[in-house]
C-alpha cells in the first residue's frame, strides 16, 4: 500500500492507539493536517503552541499515556520548547511532532526555519530529523517507545514538509531495534536483600517516596511496603497522591515548603528508603546537612540519579514498582515484622503532628480569630480556606493542577490527595502558567473526573488564552484563580530576605478583570471576595458541565506559605508559621 | 604545561565512546559535556569496522568533571551504545 509521508504519520500514530493530538497548523507541517481530516484521532486546535504541549502533558499526567502535540517549524517548533523542558524535568511521556521546512531548504535561513533538533537536544530524551519517507513508521516507534519505557520523558520527531508529500511503502515494525537504549526493569537480588537488612534493623526510617512511584505504578506496592514495615512514608511535590494522605503513616510533602514533620522525619532518620526521588535541591536544602544521621537505600530507574546528589548505601537500578515488589517478598520471607521496634519513632511523629501542622491565620465564618482587613472590613480571604473548601466541597478523585508559586504550594500542602494521578503541576521546571492548558488536558484524557486547576493571577495571564480552547472544544474544566494581585512567591522572598522591597511584583487585582476575560471567551465568570462566599461559589461552578468555570478569588495579599528553609539553608533551620513556637534546633524530642 | 595536565596524568581520563553512526551525534555527545558543565581536554572521532558504528574518543578532566556521572549521563543518550 502506498502512502504519503504524511499519510504513514498519522497512520503511524493510529497504530500507536494516539486518541487526540494537541496542535496548530502552519506552513510546514500542512501536508499532515489533510489527512488528520480523515482519521478517528481528535484532534484540539489550541491558541498557542505552548498550550499544545502543556496539554499534552496534563494529558498525560492524567492518564499515563503519551501525550501527543503536533506544530509548524520555527515559530511554532521554538513555542513548545518550554513544554518540552518542562516534561523532561517531570520525566513526562510527551511525543512532539513539528513540521520543518523541505529537506533541500535546510540549513538555507528558509522562512519559517529553526535548527529545531538542534534547539530541543538538552531538553527532549531523544529526537528525530526524519529525512526519508520510509522511515516514519520505524521512528514513530521507537519515539514512543523511548517517550514510554525507562524513565519516561519527551521526544521530538522533526518532520520535513517534502517527507511528509514524497510517497513509501506501508509497513509497521514489529520491533524496535535501538543498540543503545536498554531500559532497567528487575532489580539486583542481592541489592534487595542488602536493603531488606537495613529495612528491618533500622529504628527511624523512613520512605522518600518520589515521582518514579507514580511513574512505574507502585502506588499499591508501595502501601505494601509500609503497611508491612510500617514505616512512615514522605511524598514529594512529584509524588502527591502516591500514598494516600488518610493514611496513618503518610507524612505529607518535605522540602522547602514542606511540613514540619516530613523535613524533620528526614533529618532525623537513621535509613531512608529514597523510591523513585532525585533528592532535589527543593527537597535537600543545604545538601551537607541533608538527613545527616540517615543511610540511604535508593532505588531509581536512571543510572544518572544514582548518587548523583547523595551516594547510597545500597544503590538498586531497577523500575520502581518491580523493586518495591521484590523488597516485600524478601521481608515477607524473613518472617513477621515487628512493629514496636517503631514505636517510640512513631510516638515522636505523632508529637510533631500535633505541635506543628501546616497552619495559617483563620478568617472564615465562625473560628475563634477573624482576621479583618482593618476595623469595619470584611473578614480577609485567605488562600489555603479557599483550598480547603474546595477539597471539602470537589469529589475525592478530583484531579487537581496547579501553576507554579505560592498558590502551587498551598494547594499541594492544603489538599488531601487520596489516589495517584490526582495531582498534576510543573514540578522540576516550575513552569508559571502550566495550569491552564494542562487541566485541559487533564479533562480531555479524564472527561470522567472532574478537573479543578488552582492558579495564580500571575500564572493565568500567561496562557488563559487557551481557555477559547476549552470552550471551543468542550472542555468543562474549572479554574480557581488565587488572585492576590502579586507575584506572591516572589513577592514573598523579597519580603523575607530583600527588605521588603518590591520590585515588580504588583500585578493589580483589577487588571484584568477576570470575570470579564472569563466572560469574554465563553466560560462562566465568578468573583468571590470574602470567606462566606466560596462555598456557593464552588458548588455553583461544580454544577456546570458545558463550560469552563473561572473563579476570581481575591485573597489575601499579604500571605505568605509555611513552613519554609530558607534557600541554601539546612532543613534543620526550617521555619514554621509564626503562631507556633519555633522548634529546638537540632533536638530530637 | 604542567606534568597533570597530559592526557595521561592524573587529572585526566580517557573514555572511550561507541556511538550509532548517524547524524548529530558528535553534537548530542559535546552537547552532552557543554550542557551538565564538564570539561573535554581532547577529542577524536573514527570510524570502526562495524560502519554502522563509529568511536569517539574523550579525554575528560576529571578534576572539574565527576567522571562517573559523566559517564552515566553519556550511557543515557539513546545513540550511545
Amino acid at each position: 500500500m502506498e502512502l504519503t509521508g504524511a499519510q504513514a504519520l498519522v497512520k503511524s500514530l493510529e497504530m500507536q492507539e494516539v486518541e487526540v493530538v494537541f496542535g496548530l497548523p502552519g506552513g510546514a507541517i500542512l501536508p499532515v493536517y489533510d489527512p488528520i481530516i480523515d482519521s478517528p484521532i481528535r484532534h484540539i486546535l489550541v491558541r498557542h503552541e505552548q498550550g499544545a504541549g502543556h496539554m499534552a502533558e496534563g494529558y498525560a499526567q492524567a492518564t499515563g499515556r503519551p501525550g501527543v502535540a503536533m506544530v509548524t517549524s520555527g515559530p511554532g517548533a521554538t513555542n513548545v520548547v518550554t513544554p518540552l523542558a518542562n516534561a523532561y524535568m517531570d520525566s513526562t511521556p510527551f511525543v512532539c511532532i513539528t513540521g520543518q521546512v523541505a529537506t533541500s531548504a535546510i540549513g538555507t535561513d528558509a522562512f519559517q526555519e529553526s535548527d529545531t533538533t538542534g534547539i530541543t537536544l538538552g531538553v527532549t530524551k531523544h529526537n528525530w530529523l526524519v529525512t526519508d519517507a520510509a522511515d516514519i513508521p520505524r521512528i514513530v516507534r521507537e519515539a514512543f517507545h523511548v517517550a514510554t519505557t525507562g524513565r519516561p520523558g519527551p521526544v521530538l520527531i522533526d518532520f520535513p514538509k517534502d517527507v511528509a508529500t514524497d510517497t513509501m511503502e506501508w509497513y509497521w515494525p514489529d520491533s524496535v531495534d535501538l543498540p543503545g537504549y536498554h531500559p532497567p526493569s528487575h532489580a539486583d537480588p542481592s541489592a534487595i536483600q542488602a536493603a531488606a537488612a537495613l529495612v528491618l534493623a533500622a529504628e527511624r526510617p523512613v520512605i522518600y517516596a518520589g515521582g518514579g512511584i507514580l511513574k512505574s505504578g507502585a502506588s499499591e506496592a508501595l502501601r505494601e511496603l509500609a503497611d508491612l514495615t510500617g514505616i512512615p512514608v514522605v511524598t514529594t511535590l512529584m509524588a502527591r497522591g502516591s500514598f494516600p494522605d488518610s493514611h496513618p503513616l503518610c507524612l505529607g510533602m518535605p522540602g522547602m515548603h514542606g511540613n514540619y514533620t516530613a523535613v524533620t522525619a528526614i533529618q532525623k532518620a537513621d535509613l531512608l528508603l529514597a523510591l523513585g526521588s532525585r533528592f532535589d535541591d527543593r527537597v535537600t536544602g543545604k545538601v551537607s546537612a541533608f538527613a545527616p544521621k540517615a543511610k540511604v537505600v535508593h532505588v531509581d530507574i536512571d543510572k544518572a540519579e544514582i548518587g548523583k546528589v547523595r551516594r547510597p548505601e545500597v544503590g538498586i537500578l531497577a523500575d520502581c514498582r518491580l523493586a518495591i515488589e521484590a523488597l516485600v517478598e524478601v521481608i515477607r520471607a524473613s518472617g513477621p515484622v515487628d512493629h514496636s521496634r517503631l514505636a517510640p519513632w512513631i510516638a515522636t511523629l505523632h508529637r510533631w503532628q500535633a505541635e506543628y501542622p501546616c497552619t495559617y491565620d483563620r478568617s472564615e465564618p465562625g473560628s475563634a480569630e477573624v482576621v479583618t482587613g482593618g476595623p469595619g472590613r470584611r473578614p480577609t480571604l485567605k488562600p489555603q480556606f479557599v483550598i480547603e473548601t474546595l477539597r471539602a466541597s470537589t469529589p475525592p478523585d478530583t484531579i487537581l493542577v496547579s501553576g507554579v508559586g505560592q498558590h502551587q504550594m498551598w494547594a499541594s500542602q492544603y489538599w488531601s490527595f487520596e489516589y495517584p494521578n490526582t495531582w498534576i503541576n510543573s514540578g522540576g521546571l516550575g513552569t508559571m502558567g502550566f495550569a491552564v492548558p494542562a487541566a485541559i488536558g487533564a479533562k480531555v484524557g479524564r472527561p470522567d473526573r472532574m478537573v479543578w486547576a488552582v492558579d495564580g493571577d500571575g500564572c493565568f495571564q500567561m496562557t488563559a488564552q487557551e481557555l477559547a480552547t476549552a470552550r471551543a472544544e468542550r472542555v468543562p474544566v474549572k479554574i480557581a484563580i488565587l488572585n492576590n494581585a502579586y507575584l506572591g512567591m516572589v513577592r514573598q522572598w523579597q519580603h523575607m530576605f530583600y527588605e521588603e522591597r518590591y520590585s515588580e511584583v504588583y500585578l493589580s487585582p483589577d487588571l484584568p478583570d477576570y470575570v470579564g476575560w472569563a466572560e469574554a471567551m465563553g466560560c462562566v465568570g465568578l468573583r468571590v471576595e470574602s470567606p462566606e462566599e466560596v462555598t456557593p461559589a464552588i458548588e455553583k461552578a461544580n454544577d456546570v458541565d458545558d463550560r469552563p468555570v473561572v473563579i476570581d478569588f481575591r485573597t489575601d495579599s499579604m500571605e505568605q506559605v509555611f513552613p519554609m528553609v530558607p534557600a541554601g539553608a539546612s532543613n534543620d533551620d526550617i521555619v514554621v508559621h509564626p503562631s507556633q513556637s519555633a522548634p529546638v534546633p537540632g533536638a530530637l524530642q | 604545561m604542567s606534568p597533570d595536565h597530559r592526557p595521561n596524568g592524573p587529572r585526566h581520563r580517557l573514555l572511550s565512546v561507541l556511538v550509532e553512526n548517524k547524524a548529530g551525534v558528535l553534537a548530542r555527545v559535546a552537547g552532552l559535556f557543554s550542557r551538565r558543565g564538564y570539561n573535554i581536554y581532547s577529542l577524536a572521532v573514527a570510524p570502526t569496522d562495524d560502519e554502522r558504528f563509529s568511536r569517539i574518543s574523550i579525554v575528560v578532566d576529571v578534576e572539574s568533571s565527576p567522571l562517573e556521572q559523566v559517564v552515566a549521563q553519556l550511557d543515557k543518550l539513546i545513540n550511545v551504545v
